[in-house]
Parts: structure tokens; sequence; C-alpha cells
């Protein structure tokens, strides 16, 4: 009986303990303490270590802690799970298919809030340093993150989809290789030129390697200034529904179907390290990837990185409204920790999207950076003399039209839709249906899922 | 003498096809491990070309020094251990003080009750893994040891199994502690758990291997690659990894050798527990 | 007072005292199955009837419709499918592979021991373990099961992104993970066959595969009834394998149950979907329990 009494009160004390980690301010030497969850590894997290280090030390109210928790699925898993606990940190790192999802749950401050407050406050006794100047942020991730006129949460981390393409392999195959493919069909063209085949007919080296990725359905779609969800892409008014299942979205399978099944490409599954192995192993010519991993592969490489080149993402024919939708990752501020957690925070952000910060930041991580004075800054200068694959990274960003298409689609249960597309490509690669049938299916099952989001969410 | 001679010899022959069966069938099953060790000792690279090599043509015995430093192996590990250790603990001290009680207590409510903790087993896991998270989740005993253990501290398995076993010590025993004064407890503590120690090991092992081998539950409540289980450990690496996963391989391999040496030391125990509940029915 | 009426109060007083002394060697297995097993039942059925918010903040009572749902939905009837083609592959794998290895091993000869070691080993292998020692023989393009079934003339497959291909391929890692154990219960099932009955066989001028239908099998029927139903039980409670191997894909090819219920509230955040889903799932696995005992009462021959 004793013992038994003792267990529980054991287990009492254990919970009570577990539960007083507390809501409570943190304070570390002195300081206010942010935590920052990200989902940065590698270079990039040293990079972004780096950045906090370099804030820490400019001034002595708050120190900024990033914490890794993982990929961004596992972040935000986590932090739904600390929503109400003591655990939720200051901000949070998430990639821009959670815009819908962060906005509804009210749990975050927008941007816009504390912009308004320190321009309210300028000049005055109780101002803050340096109120922000958005005119000189790339205004295409703004706007992706701006919902009904408010900026919800800072961009962080952009990068976008390029042509990877094998200089020497073009120059094999006689191809120029300063003029990679511009749309689809002339890829497709060029990819018949580039096949090659040993003395017992089996391929050794084909056209491209396609990993299978909803982003780039949605990046494609957007070339062609279509619209993925209705509602101006859920802009204008709540997305009720997808509108992907179009021409242009049947286009898009279509010719992926059509090159994988004529063997100029390699279908390589859904991990897009596999189509860069295929790539500098030879086995591809073209790998049509995120300049995420750029800065990696190309610094991996070392002068060898010269071989292969970079181009803007190829379209379907070419529509001047087409471009690219710049989302990335943003840093969100959450509501229910204490204001002047909130305040270092908000503090950080606009340290960090200082344009000598971003340059570095650029220079690190090859993450676009947000600030468009910092493309010309040092040390991004330099990394595109070294790799000029980035300054057609570039380009592509400062070209890109500004329309709804390309503002990105905004629907709350992005990541079950993205599953959808993942499926429709695998249905019409190894599945045997049409491209409108997988178009199809994935279209009524999005338009299920909104729905049921919607309503749960009212 | 020539006979034996002629019977010996007559016998390796007769014999000769269960070998030939018998070596084919374990080179079968054991054709996954022995692919892996050989992975684990090859070059990155080699394990990007095919075809494959079935032999490692220079050993790089560095991939396992790798795998215990570079990759949190070790602490994995340490994870699984605490985890699997105190679910072990815990498991048999329920257990042994339930099977105590349902053999030789008496109370009422005794045979309902006993089939109440049986009904437990017909609960499959997963059927309620959503409302133990949310248990764990707002004790805020996420990524903790706590959170990894406490739902699993009791169980019906072993509380039949003790029981069949207590039930066959003979009743002259309590009757001879009730007269010496013997309490429930000191006879529980001094007689019975001494003269059951075979079936406690059987348990003991039981439990732990289950628990070693946990899946999904440590998946659900750990994020913190800090408190990651063995299992979810090689499972994050084998995706987060890939450049390494000759390493990785390695760190497998390590992985197994504590299991399989417990398999094959305390095998007795495994046979006596699985065979519980199959022959008779 | 009676001689009844004190009769029966000493009888309460007995009845208190026992279940006084009784309780803390119960009460902590019971509290934990309460919190832990028969609470999470009933609020899985409560949730069921509920569509949550996707922050977990807010429950909305939408009656039965969440349960019409799963039961009607083909994606669910999809997934009850391929559970089923999964734990058909996997139960008869298991038994029948490892009835082939404990026949082999249950003889007498020198080194057998070694053998009856090598056939259970698989029961130390866990399942992240097993499931990445065979993603690299699956492995779409450098597998090492195409090189090896190339060579012995037998076709090569893309195991796990075909979808005709992938539940069996996902099938074939669990029978090699189930079938140290199948081997270890069959063969301790065959050791207590006694010899008499082999006897009276050969007496009766039975053959080797006379006896074996007629000696072996039915004695060995318990045992392989158990090895059924654990079989049965551990697939439908699959899931490791599934997480590692092929995530549910391709084309939700091997999206068991328990799979789609992890992916609906953890990863879609559709809780009360989800928990009518597993409901769904506890039912199912209690029927079928039921069913394989039913059966087992006519088919079975106890001594």
């Amino acid at each position: 009986m004793r013992r038994l009494a003792l267990l529980l009160l054991l287990i009492a004390v254990a919970a009570g303990v577990a539960g007083c980690a507390g809501r409570g301010l943190h304070y570390v030497d002195g300081r206010v303490q942010v935590r920052f969850w990200h989902a940065m590894t590698g270079v990039n997290e040293n990079a972004l270590k780096k950045m906090a280090d370099e804030f820490n030390v400019s001034q002595d109210n708050y120190k900024v802690v990033p914490i890794y928790q993982g990929g961004y699925p596992d972040l935000l898993k986590k932090l739904v799970a600390s929503f109400g606990t003591g655990s939720m940190p200051t901000m949070i790192q998430l990639d821009d298919i959670e815009l819908r999802f962060m906005v509804d749950s009210g749990a975050t401050v927008p941007p816009q809030d504390f912009i308004d407050r320190d321009n309210a406050t300028a000049g005055t006794s109780q101002g803050y340093p340096a109120p922000i100047d958005l005119s000189d942020f790339e205004p295409r991730a703004l706007a992706y993150y701006t919902l009904d006129g408010k900026l919800r949460a800072m961009p962080f981390n952009l990068s976008g989809l390029v042509l990877y393409y094998d200089k020497d392999a073009f120059k094999d195959a006689g191809l120029d290789p300063e003029k990679p493919p511009a749309t689809l069909e002339e890829l497709r063209a060029d990819s018949e030129k580039l096949l090659k085949r040993d003395s017992s007919g089996s391929v050794t080296r084909n056209g491209i390697a396609l990993s299978i990725d909803a982003w780039k359905f949605e990046q494609m779609l957007a070339k062609q200034g279509a619209l993925y969800a209705n509602n101006g892409n859920g802009r204008e008014g709540l997305a009720t529904g997808v509108v992907f299942d179009s021409p242009e979205g049947e286009a898009i399978l279509a010719w992926w179907q059509d090159m994988v099944k004529s063997g100029l490409a390699t279908n390589v599954g859904r991990q897009g390290t596999q189509a860069f192995i295929s790539m500098i192993t030879g086995k591809s010519a073209m790998a049509i990837e995120s300049t995420a991993s750029m800065r990696t592969i190309l610094t991996a490489l070392g002068p060898a990185s010269a071989r292969f080149g970079a181009a803007p993402l190829p379209s379907i024919g070419t529509n001047p409204a087409g471009g690219i939708v710049l989302g990335g990752a943003a840093a969100w501020i959450m509501k229910d920790r204490p204001d002047v957690e909130q305040r270092g925070a908000w503090e950080f952000l606009k340290f960090a999207t200082q344009p000598q910060v971003q340059a570095q930041w650029h220079f690190d991580t090859g993450y676009f950076p947000v600030r468009v004075s910092a493309w010309d800054l040092e040390p991004a200068a330099t990394l595109h003399r070294d790799f000029p694959q980035f300054t057609t990274a570039r380009d592509q960003v400062l070209r890109s039209p500004q329309n709804a298409a390309t503002a990105g689609a905004v629907i709350g249960p992005f990541t079950q839709v993205r599953e959808g597309i993942d499926n429709a490509f695998e249905a019409v690669l190894v599945g045997g249906k049409t491209p409108e049938e997988a178009l199809r299916k994935a279209a009524e099952d999005a338009d299920r899922a909104i729905a049921r989001y919607n309503r749960s969410v009212k | 003498m020539m006979r034996t001679k002629r019977r010996a010899a007559f016998r390796a022959v007769t014999s000769l096809p269960w070998y030939v069966l018998l070596v084919a069938s374990a080179a079968v099953i054991l054709f996954p491990l022995y692919m892996t060790v050989v992975d684990s000792l090859q070059d990155v690279l080699k394990l990007l070309t095919y075809p494959p090599d079935l032999w490692p043509r220079t050993p790089e015995w560095s991939n396992y020094r790798e795998a215990m430093t570079d990759i949190p192996m070790r602490r994995y590990m340490l994870n699984s251990l605490i985890m699997a250790t105190t679910i072990t603990s815990g498991q048999l001290a329920t257990s042994i003080l339930a099977a105590y009680a349902f053999s030789f207590m008496r109370f009422p409510g005794r045979t309902p009750l006993f089939f109440i903790f049986l009904s437990t087993m017909m609960v499959p896991w997963e059927a309620s893994i959503i409302p133990n998270y949310q248990i764990i989740q707002r004790l805020d005993w996420l990524d903790t040891y706590q959170g990894l253990t406490v739902p699993f501290l009791a169980t019906a398995f072993g509380t039949f199994l003790l029981r069949q076993h207590f039930m066959t010590l003979p009743a002259e025993l309590k009757d001879a502690a009730d007269i010496d004064g013997y309490g429930n407890l000191r006879f529980l503590l001094f007689v019975v758990i001494p003269l059951s120690r075979a079936a406690i090991a059987t348990l003991a092992v039981f439990s732990f291997l289950q628990a070693w081998n946990q899946y999904l539950w440590p998946l659900l409540v750990t994020n913190d690659p800090h408190m990651r289980t063995v299992q979810i450990g090689i499972a994050s690496l084998q995706s987060e990894e890939i450049q390494r996963t000759n390493v990785v391989l390695a760190g497998t391999v390590i992985a197994l050798l504590p299991m399989l040496f417990l398999v094959i030391a305390f095998q007795r125990f495994l046979v006596r527990g699985l065979t519980a509940g199959a022959v008779k029915g | 007072m009676t001689a009844a009426a004190q009769a029966r109060a000493r009888r309460r007083r007995r009845w208190l005292q026992q279940s006084l002394a009784a309780s803390p060697f119960v009460l902590p297995s019971l509290a934990l199955f309460c919190v832990f097993v028969f609470y999470p039942l009933v609020r899985s059925v409560w949730l069921g009837f509920h569509a949550t918010d996707p922050f977990g903040r807010r429950e909305v009572w939408v009656g039965i419709d969440q349960y019409r749902d799963v039961l009607t939905s083909s994606d669910f009837r999809h997934s009850l499918l391929v559970t089923g083609q999964f734990a058909l592959y996997t139960v008869v794998g298991s038994t029948c592979l490892g009835l082939y290895l404990a026949l082999l091993v249950h003889r007498r000869l020198p080194g057998i021991l070694f053998f009856r070691t090598v056939f259970s080993s698989t029961v130390a292998s866990s399942v992240a373990v097993s499931s990445v020692m065979w993603f690299r023989l699956l492995n779409p393009g450098v597998g090492v099961l195409n090189y090896v079934l190339g060579k012995g003339g037998l076709p090569a497959e893309e195991w796990l992104t075909d979808p005709k291909w992938a539940l069996f391929a996902v099938g074939m890692t669990t029978v090699w993970m189930n079938v140290g154990l199948a081997t270890i219960v069959i063969l301790a099932g065959l050791q207590n066959i006694p010899e008499e009955l082999y006897e009276s066989a050969r007496v009766d001028g039975a053959r080797a595969w006379n006896q074996f239908l007629h000696v072996t099998l039915p004695a060995l029927s318990p045992t392989l009834l158990f090895v059924s139903v654990v079989g049965v039980i551990f697939a439908f409670e699959s899931f490791g394998q599934i997480d590692i191997l092929t995530k549910g894909g391709p084309l939700d090819s091997t999206n068991v149950i328990v799979y789609s219920i992890y992916r609906e509230a953890f990863l879609h955040y559709n809780v009360g979907l989800a928990s009518a889903q597993a409901v769904v799932l506890f039912v199912l696995v209690l029927l079928l329990t039921l069913v394989q005992f039913v059966a087992a009462q006519r088919w079975v021959f106890y001594r």
C-alpha cells in the first residue's frame, strides 16, 4: 500500500516538475532568451548560428537561440504539439505552404503589426531603433506572404527551380553549351541528341533525370501563367477548391510521362538527391532541381563545378505572364509568448534582413537575399563571380512578372494536396493513367480536403 | 568393424542432401545480413554502382569507427537502453504483483478482473495511439523518457505468463508461509520469486526485446534528435545521410549486435516464452 | 441480529479485508490499463464523432459523418484490401517458410544446433534494422536482389517503385523478419509430438509423406493456429517497414490501415477522421481474432 502511494506521489511530482517548465520568461546572462526553431542543417545551420551570434553581440537585451527541430514537417508537428504548453518557441521557420494554416491558427503576430508600431513610435522616446523600410525588400517574396493587405511572416530563406545541365555532355552531343533549352519542347529535342547508347544497345546517358516533387508542378504551372487554386489562387478570397486540373496542368504531366516513357528521361523517384547523383555520375545530362542545394553541390565540386551550367526553368511554350513562385520559407513570431520576447524576435528579424547580413547569408547558403540591394554587395558579388550559375538564378527572379499565378496559391491542407499531386505523377508514370484522369483524381481529393479544412477552422 | 564403418559411410551419404538443404536455406536467410555487412565495409561510391560488389575488395573498417563517433549511434543506443530497461523493470514489477494476487490471494471479483486484464490483449495498440499521444502531449512529456515508457509499464501477457507459472507452485507453500506468519509481501519476495526465476527471466527477455523493437510510439513522441531511440535513429539516418549510406549500414550492424547476443544467449527463455501460448493452445 | 445477518456482515468484512489486501498488487496494472488502454479506446470513439481543427484546439460534433465517411470511402476500402493482402502474404509466407525450416532442423544431425540458431536469428532483427537491410536489397536501380535474381535467370522488378510489386516486397521483408519466430514456435511444437504417434503410424505401414499428413500436421495444428493468429495481429499492426520502405506508396499500394491512421492524424492533422479509422481497425481485429478461434474449434485437434 505504501509502495503504491509512493509511486503515485512520484508520478505526480514528475508531472508537476515537467509542467513547471514554465510559460514564463527565460533569462540567459541577463538577457531575454528568444528561441528560434528552424530546419537548417549542415552549412546552412552554421550560417544561421553565425547570424544569431552577430545579432547577440550587437546588443544587450536579447539572446537569440537557434534550435534545430528536424525538417519542415517535423517543425510543424512539434509546433502544433506545443500549443498551450510552455515549450512553444518565440519564433519558428516554416515553409511557404503553411501560410494559410498559420494565419488560420491565429497563433502568430504578423510583422505588419510590428512595422506599424515601429513607424508610429519612430523618433519618440519609446521609439525602437531603425523602423524597417520595405521598399528594398524582394517584392515577390513580400507578395507571397501578404494576405488581406497584411504581411503575415518575414521571408527568411528563398530558393527557386533551375535547370542544371552538363556542358561537357552538350558539347559531346553537338549542342551549344551556352544555349540550354528554354522551353520543355526544346528540352525534349535536345534530349534526343543527348541520348547515348553503348555497343549492346543499353542506354549509358539520357537527357534528364527527373525527381517527382509537387512543388515543381506548382512552379511549372506558374510558368504558364496558370492558376493553382480558385479565387485568384486563394488571394482574392478564401480558396474553396483547386483549378490545376487544367490544360496547362495536364500539359506538364503529359510532357513528363512522354519523356520517361520514351526513355529520354529517368524517373528517379521522389528524392532530388538521386537526380543530382545521376547528373554528376554522367547518367543524365540535365536535372531540374532547387537552388537550395546549389551552394553545397557547387562548392563540393570545386573547379569541376564549371562543367555544370544553370538555366532558367523551361516553360511549355512561352507565356509573357509566366514566372516563378518565390516562396521558400519564412519566420513566424508566436503570439503566446511574452511581449518582450516577441520584440526580441522582431529586432532579430530586422537585423537579419539588413542588406549586408543578407549578402553574407546568400554567400554562405546560396539562398536568395531578401533585400534586392544585397545582390550587388560583397561577398555576394564574389559568389556570383566564382559560380555564375547564381547569376542565372538571380536573373530568373528579377525577370519574373508579378501576378496572381506567380504570387503562389494559398490553401489550408497544402501538404495533403501536394501528396495528391505526387501520386498523380506516379499514376501517369507507373500506374497507367492518363494525365487527365490522374489530375482529376488529385483535384477531387484536394477539393474534398480543402472543404474539410475550411469547415474545421471556421 | 567393417559394418560400423559402412554404416557410418551410409549415414554420411544419406545426410548429405539434408546438409545441402540446410546450407542453402541458411544462406538465403543470412543473405540480407551478409550484404549489409559487406556494404558497411565499402566506400560510399561503390554503393552507387551497378552491378554491386558481393564482396568488399578493400574493407573500410573506418566506417565502423565513424558510425560510433560521427553519427549519434551511442546516444541512440543509450536512449533505447534506458527506455527498454525501464519498461522491462516496470512490466516485471506490475506483472509479478498482479500475477501473485491472481494466484495466491482470494478477493471478490478476482475472476472478472482477470478477464478484464486479458481483454486488454484484444485491443491493438495502434487503435489507441491518438488519445495516448494526446495524454503524453498534455502532460508535456514529449521528448522525455517518461513519455517513452509510462504507457507500457503494465502488461497483461506478462501477468498471464507469470500466473500460469505461479499456479504450478504447490498450495502447501502458502499454507506453510501463513503458519510461519509471513505476510503476502514477504511470501512473494522470499518464496515465490526465488522459485520463479526462469519464468521471470523469460518475461524479462520478452519485454526487453519488444521494448527495444518499438517503432511507432517513439516516432510520435520524440522529435528532438537527442531523444531518438536506435530504431528511429537508424530510420532517420537512412533518409538523412544518403551520402553516407555505408556508415549508416555500419551503424545498423552495430545496433543489431546486442539483440543478436541477447537472443542467442537467452534462447531457452525465448523459446519458453513464445511457446507458452502455442503448444497448449 | 439474526444469525444470517451476522454471517453476511462477517462475509462483507472479509471481502473488504481481502480487497484492501489485494489492491496494492493489482492497482498499478489496473490503473495503467485504465489510463492507457481503456480510456484511449473510449476517447477514440468519441473523437471519431468530432471533427477537430488542425491545431488540435477545437472539436465539433459531426455525428456519424466521419464513421460513414470511413466505411464508404474508396480510399479506406483500398486500405482494407491492402491490409488484407498484406496479412495473407505474411501469414502464409511466415507459416509455410517456418514450417519448412522447422522440419528441416527437426532431426538429429551433427551441427544441427548451429542451423537452428541461424534460422531463429531473425527474431533479433528489429523492424528498423530489417527494413534498412532490405531497402538496400530492394533499392531501385542499385538493389542487390535484382542483381542476384538476374544471375539466377529470374525476372528483376522495380520492387519499391512499382505499384504492382511494392506490397509483395514489403511482405517479403516482413516474412523474413517473422520467420525466426515462426521457426522457434513450430519447432517447439514438433518436439512436443510424442514419438508413439509416429510409431503406430509406421506400424500401420504409413510412408513419410502420409506420416506428415496424418500425424505431424494434425498434431501441429494448435501451434500453426497460434502462429497464424499472431501473424495476423502482427500484420495488422505493421508500421515500421512501410514507413521506412515505401511510406504508403507508390500510389497507396502499401497504405495499410495503420499507416493510413498515422498519416491522417499526424501528417494531415485530421484527428477526428483518423480516430474513426482507428476504431474501425479495432473492431476488425477483434472480429478477425474471434473468427480465427471459431475456425480453430473446427479444425484444430487437441489431445
